[in-house]
């Protein structure tokens, strides 16, 4: 099959290297690897066109002159084909080089070293020693990223099947505005159509794939929209004071925003987003963390107790 | 890289790609080459002798590309229409764009200079697919520090580790046991013997920087008394939640079989782990046996209820 790489590279540089217009008889007549009948060299140049713009070459469809309803013409032009992001120093470099490695055995890996390849062929060396020594690693998953990518740019709903928490599984369309990693978890954040708001879908309760939404209209993402926000859950912050055992209880102490010495217990101050979690971490923490003031937190933890005490008693 | 090297498109890709980054490393080796694209060194023979054979219409040897790679070393001269390196499609913009995010959530936060170098960067890749979305990703743990951690406890052997303590917000250099695989609903931890402790600890996966199977062989008499004991097992009911009970206890096997009212067998070293777990699920976990635990589920709850009701 060279011969069709051959001919696909050749119309890329011919394509490239013409600053008018160029036919497609005049396609036909120079660019190498054109054969046939005229219907035979009209397919082919049709699939290789296809083929290109599937690598991402956008090819611009023109006239020759605006006067006259001509043959139209074809090129590439080299400002959007060459990559652009202006000046990119060495320290650029190895911080891309370093992001590009964090997908080393995850989905996007092969994209993410192919990307490396072409910044590296910009001609500037990558400065790595300049950096400090770290290895950050993105988690992998069972989605496939290409449909969740072209959906997020050019911004159409995709459709999945999600696992609700009873086990149910029920059909989700989703306008995604973000995809997150957290706690080697992946998320993504969009608009449910049928709940009419934005909610988070963690991967792994994804059960199959991601498809694109057969009936998908384009959507704008609201400006005020705020991915880090939505995610620790900061537009609905619950507050609570708590007492801890000194020593015990770390994952509160670390959530709180102020620490008062109580003698054998420490009182705290802690912010979260969502009641029925933090009644399990209270409750985690068992006799070394009782709830002081919020009654919604504390009757919901006396709640669970006299349940728990009902329920194995 | 591509999934399959040879098919047409993928090898259009590549050649597009080899013409700059030939002009960015002149002289590189054909070994060289072949790694850093992915492909065995006859592939990249084949992709470079194609290559020879394009350049611009007239085909003459002055419009052909120049190569010369038979010596094991590959230059590349005029193929000036190709020599700037084609522009990132969306997929790899995001890779990108995730990936430097997650740089960033690395960095200490006194690399100011850094973290406004990533912030340009990731504006000039937003710009250039037009995305309007956002990305954001944090640190997940080394998948190699799992896997080791897995077969040390399988094996029964010793690991040294760099962990970082989020309460003394310390790095430490440790040398532990690792017995087994705890979970909550926010995270991953080993429960090990830790040798600088002298007792039993327990450790949050995604704070362990690094795990090396260690010199030392750690064996001390209560460890082999836990391992040499049959671990514990729980027998459990679940009433309601069945998600978050399958997330916390990580059932094998085919999810589907789940349903509420179902009873499973967990077995566990530590009691006390699972002391937690079903306080934690509230009352949508029910312990069955053994009864003592049973029994001092209900004990515990009663003496916590007591706390709030002495105030």
């Amino acid at each position: 099959m060279s011969r069709k790489s051959e001919r696909l590279v050749n119309l890329t540089i011919a394509l490239l290297a013409t600053k008018r217009f160029i036919t497609k008889s005049e396609i036909f007549r120079t660019v190498e690897g054109y054969e046939g009948t005229p219907q035979t060299k009209e397919r082919m140049f049709e699939r290789d066109k296809d083929d290109l713009r599937n690598l991402g070459i956008e090819i611009e469809v023109g006239s020759f002159d605006p006067l006259f309803d001509d043959e139209a013409g074809y090129r590439i032009r080299p400002e959007s084909y060459a990559l652009n992001l202006d000046d990119i120093s060495g320290e650029d470099l190895g911080l891309l080089s370093l992001a590009a490695e964090a997908w080393r055995g995850a989905a996007l890996d092969g994209a993410a070293q192919s990307a490396l390849l072409r910044l590296s062929s910009i001609g500037v060396v990558s400065d790595i020693d300049a950096l400090p020594a770290m290895t950050p690693r993105l988690s992998s998953s069972h989605i496939s990223f290409e449909t969740l990518t072209t959906a997020i740019t050019s911004r159409i709903p995709v459709t999945f099947n999600y696992i609700a928490a009873d086990l149910s599984i029920e059909g989700r369309i989703v306008d995604p505005y973000g995809i997150a990693t957290r706690n080697g978890h992946w998320y993504l954040v969009g608009f449910d159509h049928k709940r009419e708001g934005i909610r988070i879908f963690r991967f792994d309760r994804i059960d199959g794939d991601i498809a694109k939404a057969s009936k998908g209209k384009n959507y704008e993402i609201p400006k005020d929209f705020d991915l880090a926000a939505q995610l620790s859950g900061a537009d609905s912050l619950l507050t609570s004071q708590l007492d801890i055992r000194k020593g015990k209880a770390h994952v509160l102490r670390h959530m709180a925003s102020n620490v008062e010495d109580m003698g054998e217990w420490d009182r705290i101050s802690i912010s979260y987003p969502d009641v029925e979690r933090m009644i399990k971490l209270v409750l985690w923490h068992g006799a070394d963390a009782k709830v002081i003031s919020d009654d919604g937190l504390r009757a919901g933890v006396i709640q669970a107790l006299r349940e728990l005490v009902v329920l194995h008693g | 890289m591509a999934k399959n090297p040879t098919s047409p498109l993928n090898k259009v890709a590549r050649m597009l790609d080899l013409v700059p980054y030939l002009h960015a490393h002149q002289g590189i080796a054909l070994s060289t080459l072949a790694q850093n694209f992915g492909v065995s060194e006859s592939e990249m023979n084949a992709d470079l002798t194609t290559l020879w054979m394009c350049g611009l219409p007239g085909y003459t040897p002055l419009e052909l590309i120049d190569l010369s790679f038979d010596s094991g070393f590959v230059t590349i001269r005029n193929a000036q229409t190709l020599e700037n390196p084609r522009s990132l499609n969306k997929e790899e913009a995001i890779a990108l764009l995730l990936g430097l995010d997650l740089v960033r959530s690395a960095l200490a936060i006194d690399r100011e200079d850094l973290i406004a170098k990533i912030d340009v960067l990731s504006q000039r890749l937003r710009t250039l697919i037009g995305l309007q979305a956002q990305l954001k990703a944090e640190p997940a743990v080394d998948g190699s520090i799992r896997s080791t951690i897995t077969k040390a406890i399988s094996l029964g052997t010793s690991l040294d580790i760099r962990y970082h303590s989020l309460y003394a917000d310390r790095i430490s250099e440790r040398t532990i046991l690792p017995i087994e695989w705890h979970n909550d609903a926010f995270h991953e931890y080993v429960f090990a013997y830790c040798d600088q402790a002298q007792s039993f600890r327990t450790f949050r996966l995604d704070r362990i920087q690094y795990a090396n199977s260690g010199e030392k062989k750690l064996k001390p008499g209560n460890v082999s008394q836990i391992l040499e004991s049959p671990a514990l097992v729980y027998r459990i009911r679940i009433h309601s939640h069945l998600r978050a009970a399958r997330e916390l206890f990580e059932f094998e096997g085919d999810d589907k079989e789940l349903h509420t009212g179902i009873e499973k067998e967990i077995s566990s070293f530590t009691a006390e782990w699972m002391r937690r777990m079903i306080f934690s699920a509230g009352a949508s976990v029910e312990l069955l046996s053994p009864e003592a635990e049973r029994a001092d589920i209900v004990s515990s709850a009663r003496a916590l209820l007591a706390l709030y009701e002495g105030k």
